[in-house]
């Protein structure tokens, strides 16, 4: 479906490559892996251009480590919360994510919502991935201590918890070395800048590759 | 009456132009010259060129040609202003229609042209109400046009023209808005004053009985003098 | 010297009744002009301390950080030491009550704040069990200290925090590490925000107290806030722009601090009120003309009646000088007592008109005369009309005294002898002594011009103004005589009454014609203010219908919506207007990135005027690469309408299809954007690639609060994308509020539920007494609009006395000549005012499309209620101004002249 909206010369790219694949051996046809980020305006790249979110910026590291095959599909929504995860996920089940990338939260926790009711949502979207056999990165989050101490760390317990429980990549924080800094980040001080999004990108990329590694998709190095 | 020449005219010419034809000529070479002291009639028909005459003599209209010297000024030189003094202090113009400021008394209006000369105040009083008693009309100076029979108008219009006592009075048919017997009263006041004033007179009209009171008769025909 | 201004005073009480209509008739529009002018400037300040209450504020600071001290220098350079400052810092946090904790929006402040407007404190002890929309609330006049040193320090907390958390007034709340009490219920808050919603519940406390609560650690995420409050008649504007720029000069990118007045408190708001100060220009200028005309009218009618005299004071030996003095010396003495008596009547009069307009003007509104409106009366009523009259005057320069002798009507009463020479004579073809009179235009014109631009604050829009009315003045000149041609041949009747009525109607060719521009433009002057207001007004004011909701509701989920439906009902509330929203991008329009178009027009050549303003835009943030809405929608929202190009499709788009889906833009966005219709765009929604081509434009009202979308495609494009909605629930009663709120939070926990309140309401209400204002200058020029068509047309009629008069001698009856007059004068009325309003249709069509965003829009009931009051205006004053005549005795008529 996605196809006709792809210019010709892809078109052509990815018939020829799927002529190819089905000559050489059956088990090769889904020769690409697929990762969804699915998060809010952190993982849209809120106030900056989609290429300079970190999803887009993973897939130059990505090949620098010899992962050329790996689409990327940025699922970030901004002003997301973690209630529309599990529908969300559906949607994207049609394209057959090998990995999901979860990075849901942030907005429950500015908005002061239950940190139970979060966590029920993420563990329910953990589950559905798990039964189509995605392997999961689950992005913690952190929310400003204004929030008061007693919140906060009610919010930030959500996702170890989780990552205890289910067998998943688990990535602490995902503004790890950008929130609070006021250099990394935007004027409204929560959304990560351009610089931002490089930083966060460089902590995701280790995460990313042992997800790779644990789908045995090993690096292919074209020379 | 004296021989001096008072008014002489000489070959003056008046066209108007007229819409799609040739100019229609009023006035063609017409010349006359009137003596200090004369009374003098002009009659003809209705558009003989009467009122065209008398408005080139009055200076209220300027000829396409000629000559008109009035106390050997000539008209013709003078500009809008010159003018507009000149026929203040010399011309006396009395209308058909009488032509009084409406918002005026009778005293007022009579006073108006020695104002606009800027006589002194006091002799401008003393003119005026020797006028209004020569005119008969002391009684009735306060009073608004509009308070005035006609006869009693024409009356304020002959003492505002006489009341400067200027070189020539024109008269425009003096009579002819008012009834017979008003207007033989109003004929007996005007040739009464201009002879005992020893005034110079010109007349345009058409009633014979006003032109036979006049020392002189002129006729205009199709714009000449006869 | 003394006599002539003896002799003018003299004429001037003699014809009382003249001058004291004329007085009168010039100062009912020099005080329409004040009035106007009045109105106009006390709106705008109405307005402005309103806007400032919104804002608390001349000019609010806002960062996401303390201001550090190079930013405090530009501060107190910028805005110099005169200024008053108020402090706050506002962040969220989770608060907790008896054990319940909850979203709260903290607000710290000091003493100084608010600058403008004032907290309301709920004082009854038993607030809980009051009706909340208790109107009794009092200020109390000594708030309970915040900064107290108590060992627990003092809140306010807002009704709705104390409904949530369950507390009342003495109970303690935590705010990070802190106990605070609840000394005090905060019914109102002027806004001090710039959004309309409120995410949660407010609490204030001092902003000495904030330290103490631990939240202020690394990594808070807090706005800091200062308000300033500049000395009188400083240039907010001026000065905003100036701090903007020093912000932004500090840093490389995005400014890391935004500045706001008051005119930015709301962008719609602002927009509206730019609208609204264009308009009040515009009737400022309309009256201006009509007071213009008006007063040309009336010296034309004076000079016309003065003329005999003149005429003969010249044939009396009076110099031309002296002539022209005397009426110029009337002229100004008449033009000093309408100024005497206008000023008098606008200083005693005006304020009361408050007291007496109630209802019908803003509560609390106070009439002020600005000393520059009354300066201009003066100089309107004096030198301006003098200015105004000059081409009247020149007929002076063709009397002369010759016009005696040929019988005066000749001159005055039958213009077809000797045309009287109409201030438009001039207009279709002008040589000899006529370039005198065009001459004699041109200072009326420039002071027309000055005025014009003075009162738009504009060179540009003055000009314009000037040149558009100067132009619809050719065009009716030109449109009168070509209808000279058709009565012609229309005059071949054997209706007696018509005949004579057409008749003289084209032979006084010109008096015809002046009479006909006249009225026509009289009627296009009253008819485009109403139409433009009807624009603006419609734009202003809240749509009839379309109800503000009292909730919004963001973020429902697909599978929510039925079960949010439901729940909504069995508590007797509807779920309305739920849209679906897809968050995305624009990749490109035209194959060209969307953001380096951007970037490429705005260094255009066409926009090079606006790149200040671009700057401007920029730098609060307008172009940061942001991810749009998306929505569809079966048919379009009451509250928006196709203004360009046709319907979207009704037939869901087919993924298969190699065609773009349809797009709709909001009008405004794609202006922003530089979208047009025909544009392909290139969207990504949730990292699938989707093209789109523009196929209409839609205007939206946003006051009508109801959820619209700047983007909505076609259907079935979006059907699967992952998707939120957005509802509204109707406005409820107060008391229905919370408990509403609070079960939907307990049932629906990621359901946002924003209350619109407050701050809309403020806003409404200001919008509200524009609409009333609006209305009120309209008819305010309406009305003087017909005073001076009133004059118009008498002295129009005027000019036909003497054939009225000839008619009676020739046996025509009374009631034949009123015939022939109401025959006359009615189609003269009922045309020229036909024309006036179908030209008016076009320009103010033009004048909305140029000045006002293209609001338009046409009410057939007005303009049909015009015709028709011209038209009767028209027949009715002619015939009371003949009356008399008619009635007289045709021999008092010849004796009197």
């Amino acid at each position: 479906m996605p196809l006709k909206s792809l210019s010709l010369q892809r078109y052509v790219g990815a018939l020829l490559l799927l002529l190819f694949a089905m000559t050489i051996s059956p088990s090769l046809l889904k020769a690409e892996t697929t990762i969804v980020f699915l998060g809010d305006s952190l993982t849209a790249g809120y106030g900056v251009d989609s290429r300079e979110a970190f999803p887009s910026l993973l897939a130059p590291l990505l090949s620098a480590r010899g992962y050329n095959d790996v689409k990327l599909i940025n699922a970030g929504i901004s002003g997301s919360t973690t209630a529309s995860a599990l529908s969300r996920l559906k949607w994207y089940q049609r394209v057959k994510p090998d990995i999901l990338f979860l990075a849901l939260g942030a907005n429950d926790g500015l908005r002061g919502l239950s940190t139970t009711a979060m966590a029920t949502h993420l563990e329910e979207t953990i589950k559905l991935a798990i039964s189509s056999g995605m392997t999961i990165i689950l992005a913690g989050m952190e929310i400003p201590p204004n929030y008061g101490s007693d919140y906060t760390q009610r919010f930030r317990k959500v996702f170890p918890v989780l990552a205890e429980k289910y067998p998943i990549v688990f990535m602490p924080f995902l503004l790890k070395d950008v929130a609070g800094l006021s250099k990394y980040n935007q004027v409204d001080g929560i959304h990560p800048n351009k610089k931002g999004h490089a930083i966060v990108a460089a902590n995701v990329i280790p995460y990313v590759v042992t997800a790779l590694n644990l789908i045995d998709a090993p690096p292919k190095n074209q020379n | 009456m004296t021989n001096i020449p008072i008014l002489s005219v000489s070959r003056l010419e008046k066209s108007y132009p007229q819409a799609g034809t040739a100019p229609l000529k009023v006035i063609s070479n017409t010349g006359f010259t009137i003596f200090s002291g004369e009374t003098i009639a002009i009659t003809g028909q209705s558009g003989s060129g009467k009122s065209t005459l008398m408005a080139l003599l009055a200076g209220l209209d300027t000829p396409d040609s000629g000559t008109i010297l009035l106390k050997e000024q000539n008209l013709n030189r003078m500009n809008q202003d010159q003018l507009a003094r000149f026929r203040a202090k010399q011309i006396g113009v009395i209308f058909q229609q009488f032509h009084l400021m409406p918002h005026l008394t009778a005293m007022e209006n009579i006073m108006l042209p020695l104002e606009i000369l800027k006589y002194h105040p006091k002799k401008i009083h003393t003119r005026t109400r020797r006028v209004l008693e020569q005119v008969g009309l002391t009684r009735r100076r306060d009073h608004l046009p509009a308070q005035l029979s006609g006869g009693e108008c024409q009356r304020v219009a002959i003492a505002r023209a006489l009341v400067v006592k200027p070189a020539l009075l024109l008269a425009d048919e003096p009579t002819g808005n008012l009834d017979n017997n008003t207007g033989e009263q109003v004929a007996d006041l005007l040739f009464d004053l201009v002879t005992s004033s020893g005034m110079t007179l010109i007349v345009v009209t058409h009633n014979m009985d006003l032109a036979h009171r006049c020392q002189r008769c002129l006729e205009l025909k199709k714009g000449k003098l006869q | 010297m003394n006599f002539w201004v003896g002799l003018a005073f003299k004429e001037l009480m003699r014809n009382r009744r003249f001058s004291l209509f004329f007085v009168l008739n010039l100062s009912i529009g020099l005080v329409g002009f004040i009035a106007l002018n009045a109105f106009n400037h006390s709106i705008k300040a109405h307005l402005q301390d309103n806007l400032k209450e919104i804002l608390t504020a001349d000019l609010a600071v806002y960062s996401s950080r303390p201001l550090d001290k190079i930013e405090e220098n530009i501060i107190d350079r910028v805005l110099g030491p005169q200024r008053h400052t108020a402090r706050q810092i506002t962040f969220f946090s989770m608060i907790s009550g008896k054990n319940i904790s909850r979203l709260a929006r903290i607000v710290a402040i000091d003493d100084a704040f608010p600058l403008y407007g004032r907290i309301t404190f709920d004082n009854s002890p038993d607030f809980l069990h009051k009706s909340p929309d208790n109107k009794n609330n009092s200020l109390f006049r000594n708030p309970p200290p915040l900064n107290n040193s108590n060992p627990h320090p003092g809140a306010w907390i807002s009704r709705d925090l104390a409904l949530v958390l369950n507390i009342k007034k003495g109970d303690l709340i935590g705010i990070g590490s802190r106990q605070f009490k609840a000394d005090a219920i905060v019914t109102a808050t002027p806004a001090g925000a710039v959004s309309p919603v409120e995410l949660a519940p407010v609490i204030h406390i001092g902003t000495s107290r904030l330290k103490e609560t631990g939240l202020m650690g690394f990594g808070s995420r807090t706005r800091h806030i200062s308000y300033y409050k500049l000395p009188p008649g400083t240039d907010i504007v001026q000065i905003t722009q100036t701090l903007r720029n020093e912000f932004s000069a500090l840093v490389n990118g995005e400014p890391q601090i935004d500045v706001y007045n008051s005119k930015d408190v709301n962008q719609n708001l602002g927009r509206i009120f730019g609208y609204f100060t264009g308009y009040l220009g515009l009737v400022a200028i309309v009256a201006l003309f009509l007071a213009g005309i008006g007063t040309a009218y009336l010296f034309r009618g004076y000079l016309n009646d003065r003329l005999k005299e003149m005429a003969i004071l010249m044939g009396l030996g009076a110099g031309r000088m002296q002539t022209y003095g005397l009426v110029l010396c009337q002229v100004i003495m008449l033009g000093l007592g309408a100024t005497l008596l206008s000023v008098l009547l606008s200083v005693v009069v005006l304020p009361l008109f408050p007291e007496v307009m109630k209802g019908l003007i803003p509560p609390g509104f106070k009439t002020v005369i600005p000393p520059g409106t009354l300066g201009l009366a003066v100089f309107m009523g004096t030198l301006g009309s003098l200015i105004f009259c000059l081409p009247v005057f020149v007929r002076i320069h063709d009397l002369k005294p010759v016009v005696l002798l040929q019988g005066l009507h000749t001159f005055f009463s039958i213009p077809a002898a000797a045309p009287p020479r109409s201030i438009w004579k001039w207009m279709p073809r002008f040589h000899g002594k006529q370039k005198i009179q065009l001459i004699s235009f041109i200072p009326g014109g420039l002071v027309f011009w000055g005025l014009a631009m003075a009162q738009t604050r504009s060179l540009e829009r003055g000009t314009l103004f000037l040149a558009g009315f100067f132009s619809v003045f050719g065009i009716m000149a030109l449109i009168g005589r070509g209808l000279l041609i058709l009565v012609k041949f229309f005059s071949r009747t054997h209706r007696v009454i018509a005949k004579i009525a057409l008749r003289n109607i084209f032979r006084h060719k010109h008096a015809s014609v002046s009479c006909f521009v006249t009225i026509a433009m009289g009627a296009f002057l009253i008819n485009v203010i109403p139409q433009v207001k009807n624009g603006i007004q419609d734009e202003i004011s809240r749509p009839q219908g379309l109800a503000v909701p009292g909730f919004f509701l963001f973020d429902i989920q697909p599978e929510q919506l039925s079960l949010l439906k439901t729940f909504l009902d069995n508590r007797k509330f509807k779920l309305t207007n739920a849209s679906p929203l897809v968050q995305g991008r624009i990749n490109s329009v035209n194959g060209v990135g969307f953001y380096e178009r951007i970037e490429e027009k705005k260094t255009g050549l066409l926009d090079k005027f606006k790149r200040k303003e671009k700057k401007d835009a920029r730098s609060q943030g307008e172009f940061r690469r942001r991810t749009f809405t998306f929505s569809w929608r079966k048919a379009l929202d009451a509250s928006e309408s196709m203004v360009k190009g046709k319907a979207l499709s009704n037939t869901p788009w087919n993924f298969e299809s190699d065609q773009p889906f349809e797009v709709s833009l909001e009008e405004g966005f794609a202006q922003r954007f530089h979208l047009k219709i025909g544009d392909v765009m290139e969207f990504d929604v949730q990292g699938i690639p989707l093209k789109g081509r523009v196929k209409n434009l839609r205007k939206v009202r946003w006051n009508s609060f109801q959820p619209n979308f700047f983007i909505l495609f076609q259907k079935g494009v979006l059907n699967d994308a992952p998707r939120t909605f957005l509802a509204s629930i109707p406005q409820m009663p107060e008391s229905e509020k919370m408990p509403l709120q609070n079960a939907i939070i307990q049932k629906f926990p990621n359901i946002s539920v924003l209350d619109v309140k407050h701050t809309v309401a403020q806003l409404l209400d200001i919008t509200q007494r524009l609409t009333i204002s609006i209305n009120f200058m309209a008819w305010l020029a309406i009305l003087a609009g017909l005073v001076v068509l009133f004059s118009i047309v008498r002295h129009e009629t005027q000019t036909r006395v003497w054939e009225i008069n000839l008619l009676k001698v020739l046996g025509a009856g009374f009631s034949d000549v009123r015939r022939i007059i109401l025959f006359e004068f009615g189609l003269l009325g009922t045309t020229a005012a036909l024309f006036g309003i179908v030209l008016s249709l076009g320009v103010s069509y033009g004048i909305s499309w140029f000045f006002f965003g293209r609001l338009w829009v046409f009410h057939f009931g007005y303009s049909l209620f015009s015709l028709g009051a011209i038209s009767l205006i028209s027949m009715a004053t002619a015939l009371v101004a003949t009356g008399r005549v008619i009635h007289q005795k045709p021999v008092a008529l010849l004796k009197s002249l």
